[in-house]
């Protein structure tokens, strides 16, 4: 995880004040396959400790759309950032 | 901003800028709308841009744009934790014009192909996301932004808005993405001194290397990459999703293990992140292919799932720029018959079926199914290892001939016969 958060930290963002993801944590609480977690490229997505569900961060997305295409139970809500915000990459 | 234009193209992409820019030269009235600050700010991919197609549209485009290195050695590379072999191609052609490819950032290279249809004259929109469309009965008339007034009409929309194509889905042209849909990419840019890159890869200074690797995915279907830019290296993994979902391992982790395998911890070394991105590949070739257009709307790249995998090759731009000739050439084609909206579909369905976009993807149909093979991805790599190193290792006393170790190799598999049928089927794929 310290040699992603490098790469996250280098990422320009320009903030959303508002998230354009959404996670029902209320449907997804009984799930145990993690598949959100498995995939996340960031590391938006991470296991809670001792309890069930997972912690959610739209701040550090890149917006790759793989989390939405994972969930089997329908808990994401995924749309793009506002036009203009969000990732912005320079040399990729 | 409620205006009405011919054709609103969403995306600012190779393939959305290729079909603005056509019809905008051919003097149609053009919105090019694109979510990021500028064309390209959204845009990753591996890194190498094929250049015959883009020479079509835009001859001699090397003189103008800013490609990196001219890409004149290839390479696979079959590895496992401690071993690797590598098949490599360079030829002097690569280097001189028409060329084969080069590396190109996407922030410059697509910021550069938009310019070029805004100079033709369509109109850049950028910082707006499309997010819905606009109806008339059965046929889209446009698209609604998160711009105050945002609405945007149009007598046809061009949906290049990538692989998760939310306008497709929302007009019913192409259906959810599944995982088996789709690989996951991650890449990072590394600085590293130009005259560094051309002695550690061996090439003269305008010229560079791609490379891409077998075996080190930890047994995921995927694979790394490794592309020189002109004082930069790309280097990143590529996982099919359906596999990671259920694994534990991490790709951002793949990525590091593969920095630090012994035989590419030397490529890399010294050279400092820059950046780091991430982006899905449509990989599911022929099979997936949605409709590409109808009810007024005409899908191109990635949001056709127009990318060829060839298990050699991984084409995606060529592909988005292909396309997006394809569709200007059949706008126009029916607007000249006076029937714009209802004529397009048919007359771009036809365009791609003759152009190579779809006998490509067609031939290829089979090669994703071939590539989702787990064994290529870990156990024929250590095979092909011990192979190797029965070969090339020098023992004190007897040796067997390249048949017999080959041989004995084989005899370790669980079954020499499911060897030979993935061969076969492997011959006949790639």
């Amino acid at each position: 995880m310290n040699h992603l958060n490098e790469g996250i930290d280098l990422i320009y963002y320009r903030a959303d004040g508002r998230p354009h993801i959404r996670v029902r944590g209320e449907v997804c609480s009984g799930c145990t396959e993690y598949r959100c977690v498995n995939v996340c490229p960031a590391g938006c997505y991470l296991e809670k400790d001792n309890e069930p569900g997972i912690s959610f961060q739209y701040e550090r997305c890149l917006e790759c759309g793989t989390c939405r295409l994972v969930c089997g139970s329908g808990a994401i809500e995924w749309a793009y950032p506002r036009g203009g915000k969000g990732v912005i990459y320079r040399f990729t | 901003m409620a205006e009405r234009f011919d054709v609103v193209v969403v995306g600012a992409g190779p393939g959305g800028s290729t079909a603005a820019y056509l019809l905008a030269k051919a003097g149609l009235d053009v919105a090019l709308v694109e979510r990021g600050p500028y064309p390209g700010a959204k845009n990753i991919f591996g890194g190498v841009l094929y250049s015959q197609t883009l020479n079509k549209l835009i001859p001699d485009f090397w003189a103008e744009a800013p490609v990196e290195r001219a890409i004149t050695r290839r390479s696979i590379t079959f590895m496992t934790p401690e071993s690797s072999f590598s098949l490599d191609f360079g030829h002097t052609e690569y280097g001189r014009a028409p060329y084969n490819g080069f590396t190109v950032f996407r922030p410059r290279f697509d910021q550069w192909l938009a310019d070029r249809a805004q100079a033709a004259g369509a109109l850049l929109i950028p910082e707006t996301t499309a997010t819905d469309l606009i109806w008339q009965g059965e046929r889209v008339a446009g698209v609604i932004t998160d711009r105050a007034d945002g609405e945007l009409r149009a007598d046809l929309v061009v949906a290049a808005d990538g692989v998760n194509s939310l306008l497709a889905r929302k007009a019913g042209l192409a259906q959810p993405l599944l995982p088996g849909d789709v690989a996951l990419g991650i890449k990072q840019v590394l600085a590293l001194d130009a005259g560094v890159i051309n002695n550690r890869f061996n090439v003269a200074s305008g010229e560079g290397v791609a490379r891409e690797f077998v075996g080190c995915t930890e047994g995921l279907p995927g694979g790394a990459f490794l592309y020189t830019n002109r004082s930069s290296l790309a280097v990143g993994i590529v996982v099919q999703v359906e596999a990671l979902q259920g694994s534990r391992v991490r790709i951002y982790d793949l990525l590091e293990q593969f920095k630090g395998h012994p035989h590419v911890r030397g490529l890399v070394n010294g050279a400092k992140l820059m950046e780091y991105a991430a982006h899905l590949i449509p990989e599911r070739g022929y099979r997936m292919v949605p409709r590409y257009g109808g009810k007024g709307m005409l899908l191109v790249g990635d949001a056709a799932g127009f990318v060829l995998s060839t298990g050699v090759n991984l084409e995606g731009v060529n592909y988005a720029v292909a396309s997006g000739m394809a569709a200007a050439q059949a706008v126009l084609r029916a607007k000249a018959e006076g029937q714009m909206t209802e004529g397009s579909a048919a007359y771009y369905q036809e365009a791609l079926a003759k152009s190579f976009v779809l006998r490509n993807l067609k031939r290829f149909r089979h090669t994703p199914v071939f590539l989702r093979n787990t064994k290529l991805y870990s156990q024929y790599p250590q095979l092909l290892s011990r192979v190797l190193q029965g070969i090339y290792s020098v023992p004190n006393g007897e040796r067997g001939k390249v048949a017999g170790v080959i041989r004995r190799e084989l005899g370790t598999l669980p079954s020499t016969i499911s060897f030979l049928a993935d061969c076969l089927r492997g011959v006949r794929s790639l």
